[in-house]
């Protein structure tokens, strides 16, 4: 074999394994993110858990005295309830959303009971709970960022290449409901 | 001598060849974990791999060994003036204290040991060795460094990189969760931090505040402290993986073509 040959063989060869390792890097890092998008799910998930523990227990310490809101308190329940029917992100981050907006309305009317908001448990139970939604609402942050550089990766090239072969489709936001962004409307019941 | 130098130059391009082409991937495999892993907020960060910003809190009161200032952390290396102006580094220390990192919204622990610190140098200094400056010369000493009086029988450089209080830095690594210490002395741990009296009660605060520990992991070992911006950070990375990946086939090529070329004229060494 000419030496010449010999060279053009190995840097051939070189190209080729330039260019496996790099598909196989895109690869790799397609799958890594793809598993960071379940990843930070299931980090959402620890704090929704969370949140939901702390329910039971907020309705209890309020029930003796805000006798006379029910309607806070089924919406906090049909919140629950549709989050046990959620399966899917987006059905998940719409009953979230609906659960979020029920918590704020229960917080607000409980501001216009002065023996409530004077029991340490429930401080105790707001803070905690407003810690969590505030721990929610940065991983739900943390959590767009990871699909948003998914959705986009899967669209550029040369990663579309890889991204189609593999089938990889875009993944769903969570987003926040637009009536999340308005103000909480506080409507006081009558007493009787 | 001449005689040997080209041969020589046709084997090392020819072993770093692959060298340079591996580190090429491994550059572009760090680039792309930096990009696909977002920011995370310290409060909410969840253990495992994570991605910080924010300003550095020391943990104890240290002072640079060069440069004399104080500072959350340093690293510092010594290098000797080898033949063709190339530096050889002799020694390397760093301080391997703990700091913090805070960002608006908590503040984590940083283990810097085994981190890849691209900080700027804050002090460089080439001196002939026998004519030291005091600082360079008391550190060798304190040190007890074996071979510190050949090294002085020639040029010397001298780095030091600090990270101060308030500096930004971007951090990649493993977040643990806080240890749990039980304290049986109280005062005398961080006394023996150099750090003492009303500093104790700030710095046992901000070890109970903080959300975790981050450090090098067991099972991803990427560690990056930076002072560059993660853009800047990916922009290098991505330079570096493109000279390597075709800087080390083009070595590679040129030794080996070197070696075919002179085997099949038979006029080696010359």
């Amino acid at each position: 074999m000419h030496v010449g040959e010999i060279l053009v063989t190995v840097a051939v060869g070189f190209l080729l394994i330039g260019s496996a390792g790099y598909l196989m890097s895109i690869y790799n890092s397609l799958i890594a993110l793809k598993n960071n998008i379940g990843r930070s799910w299931a980090n959402i998930d620890v704090l929704l858990k969370q949140r939901h523990d702390e329910l039971p227990k907020l309705v209890k310490t309020c029930e003796g005295y805000m006798q006379h809101e029910r309607d806070v308190f089924n919406r906090l329940s049909e919140a629950r309830g549709a989050l046990l029917k959620a399966h899917t992100v987006p059905q998940r981050a719409e009953a979230e959303n609906m659960l979020t907006k029920a918590l704020g309305q229960f917080f607000a009317v409980a501001e216009a009971y002065p023996d409530l908001k004077a029991d340490a448990s429930f401080l105790q139970l707001q803070s905690r709970i407003s810690e969590l939604e505030n721990q929610i609402a940065d991983r739900r942050e943390f959590y767009n960022d990871t699909v948003t550089t998914f959705n986009t990766r899967i669209q550029q090239i040369p990663d579309v290449v890889v991204a189609n072969w593999l089938a990889f489709t875009r993944e769903e936001l969570f987003k926040i409901d637009s009536a999340d962004r308005q103000d909480v409307e506080i409507r006081f019941s009558l007493a009787g | 001598m001449a005689g040997f130098e080209l041969p020589l130059y046709a084997t090392l391009a020819l072993g770093a060849g692959p060298v340079l082409f591996h580190r090429g991937f491994r550059d572009l495999r760090v680039r792309r974990l930096i990009q696909n892993t977002p920011t995370a907020k310290i409060r909410s960060m969840a253990m495992g791999l994570v991605e910080i910003c924010g300003q550095v809190v020391a943990r104890s009161t240290q002072t640079a060994p060069f440069s004399a200032r104080p500072c959350a952390y340093w690293e510092l290396d010594i290098a000797t003036l080898t033949g063709r102006r190339g530096w050889s580094i002799v020694h390397r220390n760093r301080s391997g204290h703990p700091f913090f990192v805070r960002d608006d919204t908590g503040v984590a622990m940083v283990y810097p040991q085994g981190a890849d610190c691209r900080i700027g140098f804050g002090v460089t200094e080439e001196c002939v060795g026998l004519t030291l400056p005091e600082c360079y010369a008391q550190y060798m000493s304190e040190q007890d460094l074996a071979m510190r009086h050949v090294w002085r029988l020639g040029t010397m450089r001298f780095r030091e990189r600090i990270l101060e209080e308030g500096f930004c830095v971007y951090v990649l690594g493993t977040a643990v969760p806080r240890g749990r210490v039980l304290t049986v002395s109280e005062g005398e741990p961080l006394a023996a931090t150099g750090t003492g009296g009303w500093a104790a009660g700030r710095v046992q605060g901000l070890i109970e505040d903080a959300t975790g520990v981050i450090r090098r992991g067991e099972n991803d070992p990427t560690f990056i402290i930076s002072q560059q911006s993660e853009r800047d950070l990916t922009t290098g990375l991505g330079l570096n993986a493109m000279l390597k990946l075709v800087g080390g086939p083009a070595l590679t090529t040129a030794g080996l073509g070197y070696w075919l070329h002179a085997l099949a004229s038979g006029h080696l060494f010359r």
